[in-house]
This record gives structure tokens, sequence and C-alpha cells, in this order.
């Protein structure tokens, strides 16, 4: 009986990746262990291993195949000859049998997230016409923005785990040491708490540094240098101590890594004075708020999203495309309702507006970008226009952006409501494993456009 | 020493010439598979590890050859910081100076001994909350200083930040910070950026015996060592992490032992004798000036007061502090040497006089200058406008 081999996810956010090379072809007898093939993700070249001995049947996917989805089935193997013993070959086979079911949902996650074509965010207004797009991952454009802005400047450098060597864990800061070398790509140790110290102190002594956690749950060891060092030195030294740092890194939930590496920390870090918090969506906003932030002289919290890193948008091909921080950018017009979302967030408001769209019901989508200072103008004038408003935030709801968000419409906006505004946000639950429990968990286009209709009442 | 510690390594096993023991690559010890050489060979680089190297520089050399002119500065300044600290605290009794308000008497010697070695706004100096001192000892004004501390627009910060946190970027001085041990990563990032820049300064890292068990400290060190950082980390072991003696709270008390785990040498230095410890700064600042990476010094001395000015300081006996201050003052010991030196007692009673002059002055400063200006409350959050 043929046991279907499927493309592996090496990674916990991996959607697709390139089938490099066979390392195998049919008839070969092959036993566990042995190397099949490799894959290549956006990340990394991975080896991809048999798990049951057979013979290979077929090979369905050849080498120098791109974008080969997660699950797909690549090859067959056929169980041995003398097969007596079939069930537990086929009840085994763990890294296979338990992907489909994994990938399944991911498959359909990942198409939920993926924003089409058709729901590209609108650029920002004030480029040149005949400026040339170039698509661009968010990965490529964080890493641009930073290479850049080190070639302008050479107080800018980046320090943290894993960051010149290996390239980056997320691989953000590929090639970065190759072009500016190991006194300003600087690999630490596994010390949150000490580099985002000295990083801040580098920071106060007159240079740029830009310091990469490799999460943002990691910079809980580190959050006293971020608030209490970073945030409020030039406050309590009446203006003079400044402190011109970058904080950044993935932020938000990835895929299946539990609850100690999913957490949105964008509203603690937007609750604290002395800061500024930034959390970009697509690839220009990106790249345009990554170079404002290294340029600021303010320090800044950059939360980036992991499960972003990958996905292509529209770069402007500027030579200086700086975006001004402390401005929300209307993604989608509409005249119906806004949704207001920021990160993540907006690829799902992105898609229940299209749902919407179908529905008769006219969405305005609001991209937050910067969470402090917040654009509240922008808000305000859209919620003027639509008289009804929901926030989406993948993220905890209490004390969230989005309560935030609720307590301005309140206060400023409370003669334009025809509605209470209404808040989609993550389960008020640590964020669990299970493939079914997380979905659950988790914001999703569906989910908004529910809170949508009940804010439209229809 | 590590004779008696050590008895399976006293077999005379093929000792390395000291100087190739540094930083043995893993392949050799692999080739040997006796686990005899391997401890013979990290005997051998226990040897030639410099831990102690300073530490015999400075006994060997143990006070500052200083003229009588150096002296009388390193006198004035101690009575100064003593005047001034003195004075806050009669302020804080009237209720003029609130919060916390941490003095530094007792310790003087410390921070003029180290900071006269140093060239002042040039290399930077980074401390804790109790950092009156460190500050002029600096030669920051100290009108502004006791303006801030009555929470005056004048102050050195606006008025905002008071005792704990006052700063100088123009003397390179970077604070007075309140989060304990804080200050340690911070000044190493500042060593960072002179080394970044090539620029041939040097940061001074002050902290206190409680700052030293705090883990970013060791975060600071693994760094600091492995990057060989120009900073001097500077234990100001005054006997008391607040309330809770060293001997209650450290399991090594010996704090200038601290770095060896990173391959920091260490130096012990009496801080009570502003000489010595500014014989020791100068050892200190050559081995770190030469780029061989940090120096750890612990300064071994007494605070007089408190913790605080709300401490009563109950855990200690009154003897204790007697002894201190009979025996041991900085500076009734540099006011002796002075006397034995020829200078008249007419000098030093002219400086005394000046100091409370200059005290009492700053003092009238801080109480008639006026709060700030409310529209200090919303300057200075961010520094850009967006």
């Amino acid at each position: 009986m043929a046991i279907e081999l499927k493309m592996p996810a090496l990674s916990p956010t991996m959607e697709e990746g390139t089938l490099a090379k066979w390392l195998v072809k049919a008839g070969d007898e092959v036993k566990s262990g042995d190397i099949l093939a490799e894959i290549e993700t956006d990340k990394a070249t991975m080896e991809f291993e048999a798990v049951d001995e057979g013979v290979i049947g077929e090979i369905l996917v050849v080498e120098g195949t791109e974008g080969v989805k997660v699950g797909a089935v690549i090859a067959t193997i056929n169980g041995e000859a003398d097969d007596a013993s079939p069930t537990p070959a086929i009840e085994k086979k763990p890294a296979e049998d338990a992907a489909p079911v994994v990938q399944d949902v991911k498959a359909k996650a990942a198409a939920a997230i993926t924003p089409k074509s058709d729901l590209k965010p609108a650029v920002d207004p004030e480029l040149p016409a005949g400026t040339a797009m170039v698509p661009t991952t968010v990965r490529e454009a964080l890493r641009d923005a930073m290479a850049e802005e080190m070639r302008a400047d050479s107080r800018v450098f980046v320090m943290g785990e894993e960051v010149a060597e290996y390239q980056g864990a997320y691989k953000v800061t590929q090639g970065l040491l190759d072009e500016f070398g190991p006194d300003r790509v600087i690999d630490t140790p596994i010390t949150e708490y000490g580099f985002a110290g000295i990083g801040t102190g580098a920071a106060m002594g007159g240079l740029r540094p830009i310091i990469e956690f490799m999460t943002f749950n990691f910079a809980m060891q580190a959050i006293d240098h971020i608030i209490n060092s970073a945030a409020k030195t030039n406050y309590m030294s009446g203006g003079q101590m400044r402190c011109p740092i970058v904080f950044r890194g993935p932020n938000g939930a990835a895929s299946r890594v539990g609850a100690q590496h999913s957490q949105n920390y964008g509203p603690w870090y937007a609750s604290v004075p002395g800061l500024v918090v930034i959390a970009p969506y697509d690839a220009a906003d990106a790249k345009g708020l990554l170079r404002a932030a290294i340029r600021s002289e303010d320090p800044v919290v950059f939360l980036e999203n992991e499960l972003v890193y990958g996905r292509t948008f529209d770069v402007p091909k500027l030579d200086d495309f700086v975006l001004p921080i402390g401005k929300a950018r209307i993604v989608r017009e509409g005249k119906d309702v806004t949704i207001v979302s920021y990160s993540i967030g907006v690829g799902f408001a992105l898609e229940a507006a299209s749902k919407l769209a179908e529905e008769g019901i006219d969405a305005e989508v609001i991209d937050l970008r910067t969470l402090r200072p917040l654009d509240t103008a922008t808000v305000l004038a859209s919620l003027a226009k639509t008289n009804r408003m929901v926030v989406a935030e993948e993220g905890f709801p209490i004390c969230s952006i989005a309560s935030e968000i609720i307590t301005v419409a309140m206060e400023q906006g409370f003669d334009h409501l025809d509605a209470p505004v209404l808040r989609v946000c993550n389960e008020d639950v640590p964020l669990p494993y299970a493939a079914n429990l997380e979905q659950a968990a988790l914001i999703n286009a569906d989910k908004i456009a529910a809170a949508v209709h009940q804010v439209c009442y229809r | 020493m590590a004779k008696s510690a050590r008895p399976s390594a006293a077999k005379p096993v093929a000792a390395k010439p000291a100087n190739q023991t540094a930083a043995k690559p893993r392949a050799s010890r692999a080739a040997k598979p006796a686990a005899e050489p391997t401890i013979a060979s990290s005997v051998a680089e226990e040897a030639a590890f410099a831990l102690r190297s300073l530490q015999q520089a400075h006994a060997n050399h143990k006070r500052y050859d200083a003229s009588d002119e150096e002296l009388l500065k390193f006198y004035e300044q101690m009575v100064l910081i003593r005047r001034f600290e003195e004075k806050a605290g009669q302020l804080y009794g009237l209720g003029l100076i609130g919060g916390f308000c941490h003095l530094y008497i007792g310790q003087e010697a410390v921070a003029v001994g180290l900071q006269s070695a140093l060239d002042e706004g040039h290399d930077s100096v980074i401390t804790g909350y109790r950092d009156h001192g460190h500050m002029l000892a600096y030669g920051i004004d100290p009108k502004v200083i006791m303006a801030e501390l009555t929470g005056r627009g004048a102050g050195i910060s606006h008025g905002k930040g008071g005792s704990m946190h006052m700063f100088s970027t123009e003397h390179k001085f970077y604070g007075g910070h309140g989060i304990v041990g804080a200050q340690v990563p911070l000044g190493a990032g500042l060593a960072f950026a002179h080394k970044y820049r090539g620029d041939g300064g040097v940061c001074m890292a002050y902290f206190g015996d409680g700052a030293s068990n705090q883990g970013q400290v060791y975060e600071t060190f693994n760094m600091a060592a492995l990057w060989k950082l120009p900073i001097i980390f500077v234990v100001e072991n005054n006997g008391y992490a607040m309330g809770t003696a060293v001997k209650r709270g450290s399991a090594e008390t010996h704090f200038y032992r601290r770095g060896t785990a990173f391959r920091i040498p260490g130096m012990d230095v009496n801080g009570m004798d502003v000489l010595e410890v500014r014989q020791a700064a100068e050892v200190a600042l050559e081995y770190v000036r030469a780029g061989n990476g940090p120096v750890l010094m612990e300064l071994k001395t007494y605070r007089y007061r408190g913790h605080s000015m709300s401490d009563p300081a109950k855990y200690r006996s009154r003897e204790e502090v007697q002894d201190m201050r009979d025996n041991h003052d900085p500076i009734e010991g540099a006011k002796a040497e002075l006397l034995k030196r020829g200078v008249t007692e007419e000098k030093i009673k002219e400086i005394d006089k000046r100091i409370r002059q200059t005290v009492a002055e700053s003092a009238d400063f801080a109480e008639t200058s006026p709060e700030p200006e409310m529209a200090e409350l919303y300057t200075d959050v961010l520094v850009e406008t967006y």
C-alpha cells in the first residue's frame, strides 16, 4: 500500500516552499532517516528525511518546482515487498501523518490571511507620479530599510541574537553582515536584559542602535530597559538624555508555538509615555516606517509579525522613501462602517471588507500603523463619515488598543455614533497549541464580518 | 592556592607555557582521551589568567603620589560632598526635599579618588540612585543639583528627575538611575559607544554590593569581557544592601572575585583612603585604556547614614558606625595627611569655610528658585513631534 509523502512544513509559519532537489528516484529503496529531498523556504534550505521504509513509487513534483503548498503530495512510497505488517507502517509515519490534519487547517488559514490582489492596500498619496513599484516581501523591506539607513549614517548598527552570522533567526537581517561587517552587525549571547541595556546605553552615548529581539516575547526579559531606561530618561533629565534606539522584532501570535511565544505586546508598549510604537502591516509601510524609526530621536518599539514576513507587496522605488510616524492610513475607502486595525489584523479586515462588499456593506478599513502616538484624527474623521465602527486586533481584548480606540470614540466621537463600537480580538485566554483551539482563539475575517453586521443592524 | 583544592592535578602533568593557554580549542582536548591532561590544562590556564595581576600591581604601589595641590583638591571635593549631603539631609528634614534621598556621607573618597583619574567631559560616568557625590566629583554645579533635590525649575533635570535621576551630558555624567543594577548594562552601552567611535574614552560604572546580586550585572560582565569593552565596573561595597548586611545577601562576599567566571580581573581596594583609591584607578585605567577589556574594582567603604532618609539603620550598632567615623574617615585621613605634609591648619580652615559658603549658597538657591512652570509637565516626553 502506497504511503503519500507530503510537502513538509519546516517552520511553524511555512506555507509553501521550493522543491529544490530530489536525492532519490523512483524504485530506490529507502529507510527511515534517509534524506529524500532538499526543500527551500524563504528562510533556509532544509533536508527532508524519510520516516518510513519502502521503495519510492512515484515522484509527483519534479525538482525545481516553486510554490509547492505545505501538505501537497510530492511522492509516494510503496511498502516493502513482503509487506507482512502494513498496519504499523501506516499507523506510524508520524511526521507525514500528523501533517495533513495540521496542514489542512494551516492551508485554510493561509488562504484566509493571504490578501487577494484586489485587496491590495492603497499607497500613500504623496508619491511622485510614475514611481515604479517593486514587489517586495515584508522581510526584504525591513532589511532594505536597515541597510539604507546604515549606509547613510555610520552611527546606526544592529545588535541581537543570530543577527549576523546566522543571517537572522527569521532572516530579516540577511546580508547585512556581509555589507557592514561585524562591528556594525553584532551577534549577542542569549541575554535579552543585558543587550537591551547595552543598546540603550549606546543610544544614550550618541549611537543609533537597532536592537532585534528574536521575538517580542523574549523582550519581556528586557522590558525594564525599554520602559524605565529608554522611555523615561529624556523626561527625567529635563530633555538632556536622548535615546534614539529602535527595538524591533516579530510580535503577536505566530503559528502553533504555544502561549509563551504568542502574544501581542502592542497595548503594553503603547501605554507608556516616552515611547513611539509602530506596528506596520504591508511591506511599503514596514520599510518607510522603519526608516523613520531609525531616524527618530526617540526610542521606538517596532512590532513586526512573523506571519507577514513572507508576504509580498508593492514598495515604491524611491531613494528616500520614508513615511510619517503617527499617521494612520485608509487602506480601503468605504461609507457604511469603519474597521480599525493594525499589523496582521489589517489583512483580516481587508478580507472581511471584501466579503461584506458582496453582501452590500461598504466598509472603510483603517490601518493605524503607529500605535503611539495614535492618529485619532483619522479614526474620528472616518467615524464621522460612517457612524459605525469595529476594531479588529490580533491580541487580548482587555486593556487593548481596541479598548483605547473605543474610548476615543466615546470621548470625542459620541455624537457621530449610530451604534456601539465593537471590538474583535483574540479570545481572553493564553494561546493554546492545538490547531483547532488556536484557530478558535484568534481573530479572523468571519468574526470581523459578523461584528460589522451587528453594528450595521443588518 | 589550588594545591589542596585539586588533588588530582597535583601530579606534574605537562604544564603548558602560560602564554599559550588562552582559549584552548576543543580539538586538542579531544585528541587526549584521559581526564588528567584536561585538568592540567585548566590549571595552567588559571595560572595564566590575569585575575590577580592588577591586584598585585596595586599592592606593589598602594598610594597615589599626590602633590600637595592635588591632595588639597581631593580634600576640598570630599568636604564639598560631605557638607552638601549634610545640608541635603537638613532640607529633607524640613520637608523641602521629598521622595527618596540617598546620602553619600562616608563614601566620598570613592567618587573623588576614582573620578579624579578620569578625563572629565570625555570619559563617561554612570551610577545608581546614590548619585549626588559622583556629580559633585565630576565638577557639576552644586546649585543645580540642590535645586533638583528641592524640585525646582532651575534643577539640572528641570525638577522632573529628583535625587535619583540627574544627568549632565556636558560632563558625560549619565545618571542617576533608580532601578538597582540597570546602570551596569547602560554603562556597558556607553563603553560600547566609546569603542565604536574609537574615541579612546572609558566608562566608569558604579553600583553597590546590593546591585551586585542582580542578574543583568552578569549578563553585562559576559558581553563586556567578550567584546573587550572599555569599562571599569566599580562595586561600592558599603556593607549593606539597604538593611541587609553583605554576609546575609551574598554567597561570595569578595565582590572583586565575581568577574572571575568572565575572565575579568578584580581589584580589592580600600575605599576609605582617597590616595589608595586614586592609585588603584591608575592601574585599572591603564589596563582598560590599553584595550584589554573591563576591570572589576571593589571599593570597601561605609555609609554613615541610613540607606535613605527614612532608614533609622537599626540593623547595625552605633559602635560600628562610630568606629568608622573615628578611625577610618576619609576626610579626617586626608586632613591628617595634609597637616603631616606641613599644610597649615589655617589653609584647611579656609577651604572648609569656602565650602560651607558654597553649600549655603546652593541651599539658598534651591529654596528660593521657583518650582517648574506648569508647561514643563508636558515637555521632554518625546523629542520630536509626530
